[in-house]
């Protein structure tokens, strides 16, 4: 199945959050063990979907995409993922940053934050977010893999 | 006339509660019209300020600031700084009228050099809010453009990602994985140069160490790579040709320059002069180099990326290869 047909398979509405419906994209052998489940709130459509493929195959489970606050919040309360990997620019003007203090309050589940400024200002206004740790984009899906199963080892 | 009057040098009236002159010592009478008024009012004007004044004066035992003109001898009307004190003498009350030069006062002169001082004050505390709102609006434009630059990197890496998955033969799949290294070798230069405190340059060892981590996994545990890299600072523009050049090098001693045991990649990086040199060699079966016929890829995008930066390549291939590419230092 390609990320195209992925992508109609499971996406078949306009909404922006959504659970993955279709067959999961065949994991790497050796992903045994990554089987966290994930949520990840991107509102870039071709880095989402990278993101999810690339996780998938790594033996992830995502369990949904969000594009901004408000279906992120819902999805964290629907689907129960373990932990978000969350942008810092959202949909909308959304803040992830503030999405990830909400879902962490409301539900408990952290976050593992992504931004393009690895800045201490943003890190400093994200502590109440407790997140797991931080991505710097861009990056290439070999080292958010890498740099995932290492947050994962180091969270457990 | 009081004889501490006659001590000052500056022009003194005495009045009583009324306004009519009692007396005036010798300055005061060189400066007003003679033969000398009888009442103040006729001396002062404007009269009803002259009043205040006099008035404001009575109710306290301290002199009274003020202003007035006075018609001078030659006709001359003058503008003068006063200062009025009542002094009360037994049951008399007496009122001096001291004249100040208003231009040559040095309460004056400092006056008006603390207006002049304030309203610069005020014209470069608006200059400098001005440059706050426009430093404030050219960080966030400068954050704003670093966001789109980045998530457009983040695309493009997405989209080779995405290609490489999809690709149906294995020469297809190689060749977007060739240039999908490269990406991340720019991405990585990137990365260190918005990074870096020093907008003049980047850290030529942080850069190099960071394009040797790409390639660690791909070569594979068999295969050890060293990095000796000095502390060279590289120009932002000369960065971003260096990091596809040791991403090039790097990609031909993983591809070619192994034997499969005890393989072994050095990359070092190290000033020469006013220039640096670097160098990657493998202990592979080294080659002898053809003149390149391509230059999107392999040593002839090395070679043309040398001959645009002014610097030079040098290949060796009898005990295994090295490649030493030497590039102008400046920043």
């Amino acid at each position: 199945m390609s990320w195209q047909d992925h992508y109609s398979a499971t996406n078949g509405s306009d909404e922006s959050g959504r659970v993955p419906g279709g067959a999961r994209h065949g994991a790497d052998p050796g992903a045994a063990g990554n089987s966290w489940r994930i949520l990840i709130v991107e509102d870039n459509w071709l880095i989402s979907i990278e993101l999810e493929i690339a996780l998938s195959q790594a033996g992830f489970e995502v369990v949904g995409i969000a594009t901004n606050m408000t279906d992120a919040v819902r999805l964290c309360e629907m689907m129960q993922p373990e932990v978000v990997l969350m942008d810092i620019r959202l949909a909308g003007g959304d803040d992830g940053i503030d999405a990830a203090i909400e879902i962490r309050q409301r539900y408990s589940i952290p976050s593992i934050l992504m931004t393009a400024h690895g800045d201490p200002a943003t890190r400093e206004r994200a502590r109440q977010a407790e997140p797991l740790g931080w991505i710097v984009k861009p990056i290439a899906s070999i080292d958010l893999v890498r740099r995932l199963k290492e947050i994962r080892r180091d969270s457990d | 006339m009081d004889g501490i009057a006659r001590l000052l040098s500056n022009p003194v009236l005495l009045v009583d509660r009324t306004g009519a002159v009692l007396d005036l010592n010798e300055q005061a009478r060189t400066l007003i019209a003679s033969p000398v008024p009888a009442r103040a009012s006729e001396i002062f004007e404007p009269s009803d300020r002259l009043a205040e004044i006099m008035s404001r004066a009575t109710g306290t035992s301290d002199p009274v600031l003020g202003a007035l003109y006075i018609r001078t001898r030659g006709g001359e009307r003058r503008h003068f700084r006063t200062r009025v004190l009542a002094m009360r003498s037994g049951g008399t009350l007496q009122i001096a009228i001291q004249l100040l030069d208003k231009d040559s006062d040095a309460f004056s002169d400092l006056s008006r050099r603390i207006t002049a001082f304030n309203r610069e004050v005020a014209v470069r505390r608006a200059v400098y809010s001005r440059l706050e709102k426009t430093l404030a609006r050219n960080i966030d434009l400068f954050r704003e453009l670093q966001h789109r630059e980045k998530n457009h990197l983040q695309m493009m890496l997405s989209l080779f990602s995405i290609a490489r998955r999809e690709a149906r033969e294995p020469g297809e799949q190689a060749l977007v994985e060739k240039f999908e290294l490269k990406l991340r070798a720019i991405c990585e230069a990137q990365q260190i140069m918005h990074t870096d405190d020093d907008p003049g340059g980047v850290a030529g060892a942080a850069l190099v160490t960071a394009l040797t981590r790409l390639f660690r996994e791909r070569a594979g545990e068999a295969v050890t790579i060293d990095v000796d890299a000095e502390a060279v600072r590289v120009s932002n523009e000369t960065a971003f040709s260096l990091a596809l050049i040791v991403n090039e090098l790097l990609s031909n001693a993983v591809e070619h320059g192994m034997s499969g045991s005890g393989d072994h990649i050095r990359v070092a990086l190290h000033r020469a002069g006013e220039d640096f040199e670097l160098a990657v060699s493998d202990n592979g079966p080294g080659f002898t180099p053809a003149e390149p016929t391509r230059r999107s890829t392999g040593l002839g995008l090395v070679r043309g990326l040398c001959q645009h930066l002014g610097g030079a390549m040098n290949i060796s291939g009898d005990a295994g290869t090295c490649v030493r590419v030497r590039l102008s230092g400046r920043l």
